[in-house]
């Protein structure tokens, strides 16, 4: 949640509900899966779940990020946007 | 704190979800909790948590069931279908709050119930006020056509004609005294007291009065069912009432002459016997209007032309009719016009048709049983008419009494009946008064029709010639020169 509103500069604020409703469905798409639990010192007895990206994830993750890419370029050409990096 | 209430946020969730992930996302919370500390960030926190289930709970519920969308996809051709949503057993928290929430439903459901009951009473004795308050206006009494025709006197079914043509036996019948909440039924409200009174006199009258006796056992058993199932308890209007008992006696009889009567306006009080001076003002009135012999001549041709527009009492005009007839004695052919005759007393329609016969001849009267009066008192000394052509002149106002001269003589072959379709009024039925504003009719008679057709109870008698009423009597007058020029 806190990564999320890092990289998005606070715009996007996920709560808890928002993103386990996402993990849910991602699971049941299998775009992720669950990892084993592991022991974090730091955390201690505090229960954390992992999930990875699926193949099947990362290709989507990847094709959706060029179907952002191609808009991105539109709007170059365009002129709407300017500069090289989003 | 915070994190209680947001644990009991949580539980919006499904049951599904909160197994899943509760633990996670209270953990989430927890650590956003830890960190973002200050009024500020608390504020920001929870306005995104409540954000957060705005959105994400509906979502869930909706992600929840997809048994319910897949399976409205799968009913086809097949019966009803049961589907688990879901395998956990209810808490019993959760069946106390239903059995609250089904209670709190019912009580309201019923609750609206009632109150449209009486929402709908009031609009019926809103519509009670507005059709008594034209009636109140008027000072017409209601008219009651059967009022003088009892059992002894035989009516015109024409109350008017009645007033003046009969001199009328009186029957005190079962007569009760005046209720003593008169105003109050005045008013259109009929309350419990008085229809229980109008209950009980219309069984002891049907019981008393009615041709069959096992029918007016069975009426009355029905009427008083009616009653212990409480069907007469709202009714609070007089009109309502006597209509919905009519009804009801007929369901049983499918006797259209049983008749309970309701008037606004009282009724007139039960004939009793004529006093003299009411005989008196009879007679006067009959010798001013010739007893309705309003013309007797002979026409062209020895044609004789008689108009009657009664039959009015014979122990009073017997000695007019005698007159008329012996002026007519010579005539060829006789024409009875009685296109205007609203009927009157069967003695004189027998006695009238006495004339047309040589011998005596069943008159067939369907308000009356058998009597000595039922036949013609034919052969009439010194009559020459038995034997000579008859054209009786018929409207649609010709009615009653003077259709059972029609219907007799045309069922006799006796006659020929020129003009229109008569009225229609054969039976009637005995009245009797309740109180001030409510009546019964009785039908106490059922004569055996002699002939094979019914008579002319609502359809009226057919003329053998029809024609237009107004030109009924040149048609006849025609008829008649070609059946002289025959001879």
């Amino acid at each position: 949640m806190r990564q999320v509103a890092e990289q998005t500069g606070s715009r996007m604020r996920l709560g808890p509900g928002t993103l386990y409703s996402s993990i849910q469905s991602l699971l049941q798409e299998k775009f992720i899966e669950e990892l084993e639990p592991r022991e974090d010192a730091e955390l201690g007895q505090e229960r954390r779940r992992y999930y990875r990206l699926t193949s099947a994830g990362r290709k989507l993750a990847r094709a959706e990020a060029d179907r952002l890419a191609g808009f991105l370029r539109v709007a170059r050409t365009r002129k709407i946007l300017r500069g090289d990096y989003v | 704190m915070s994190e209680k209430i947001y644990s009991l946020l949580l539980r919006l969730f499904p049951s599904q979800f909160r197994k899943e992930y509760g633990d996670d996302a209270l953990q989430l919370f927890r650590d956003r909790a830890r960190d973002e500390k200050g009024l500020t960030s608390r504020l920001r926190l929870w306005f995104d948590l409540l954000a957060d289930l705005v959105f994400s709970v509906p979502r869930q519920y909706f992600h929840a069931e997809p048994e319910l969308v897949a399976a409205s996809g799968q009913r086809l051709g097949a019966g009803p279908m049961f589907y688990f949503l879901g395998d956990e057993r209810p808490r019993p928290g959760a069946l106390a709050l239903g059995a609250v929430f089904s209670l709190a439903a019912l009580a309201t459901f019923s609750a609206l119930l009632s109150q449209g009951r009486t929402h709908h009473s009031r609009n019926a004795s809103i519509r009670q006020f507005q059709r008594a308050a034209p009636r109140g206006a008027s000072t017409t009494a209601r008219p009651v056509p059967q009022a003088s025709s009892d059992g002894n006197s035989p009516g015109t079914g024409d109350a008017e004609t009645q007033a003046s043509a009969s001199p009328g036996k009186g029957h005190s019948g079962d007569s009760m005294q005046p209720a003593p909440n008169e105003a109050a039924v005045a008013h259109g409200n009929v309350d419990a007291a008085e229809r229980q009174r109008v209950l009980d006199a219309a069984i002891s009258n049907l019981k008393q009065h009615y041709i069959y006796p096992d029918v007016a056992q069975k009426m009355s058993e029905t009427l008083l069912a009616h009653q212990k199932h409480g069907e007469y308890d709202t009714i609070t209007d007089g009109d309502a009432f006597a209509h919905q008992l009519t009804t009801q006696m007929r369901d049983v009889s499918h006797d259209m002459h049983l008749e309970l009567v309701y008037s606004q306006d009282p009724l007139p009080p039960q004939p009793t016997e004529q006093t003299p001076e009411e005989l008196a003002r009879y007679r006067e009135a009959m010798r001013q209007m010739n007893c309705a012999f309003e013309k007797v001549e002979t026409l062209p041709h020895n044609i004789g032309y008689l108009k009657l527009n009664f039959f009015p009492d014979r122990s009073v005009c017997e000695q007019t009719a005698t007159a008329a007839m012996a002026s007519l004695n010579n005539t060829d052919v006789l024409v009875i016009d009685l296109r205007d005759n609203r009927g009157g007393m069967p003695s004189m329609v027998a006695l009238m048709a006495s004339y047309l016969f040589d011998h005596p001849e069943y008159f067939y009267n369907p308000r009356e049983n058998t009597t000595q009066e039922s036949w013609t008192r034919s052969p009439v000394p010194e009559n020459k008419l038995a034997d000579k052509p008859v054209y009786v002149l018929t409207s649609s106002h010709t009615f009653s009494g003077a259709e059972q001269f029609c219907y007799d003589l045309k069922m006799l072959k006796r006659v020929t009946l020129v003009g229109e379709t008569t009225g229609g009024g054969a039976h009637s039925g005995v009245w009797y008064r309740i109180d001030d504003h409510f009546g019964i009719g009785i039908p106490e008679t059922k004569p055996i029709n002699p002939y094979s057709t019914p008579d002319w109870e609502g359809t009226g008698v057919e003329p053998d010639v029809k024609v237009r009423a107004e030109d009924a009597l040149a048609t006849a007058v025609k008829l008649a020169q070609t059946k002289l020029q025959k001879k």
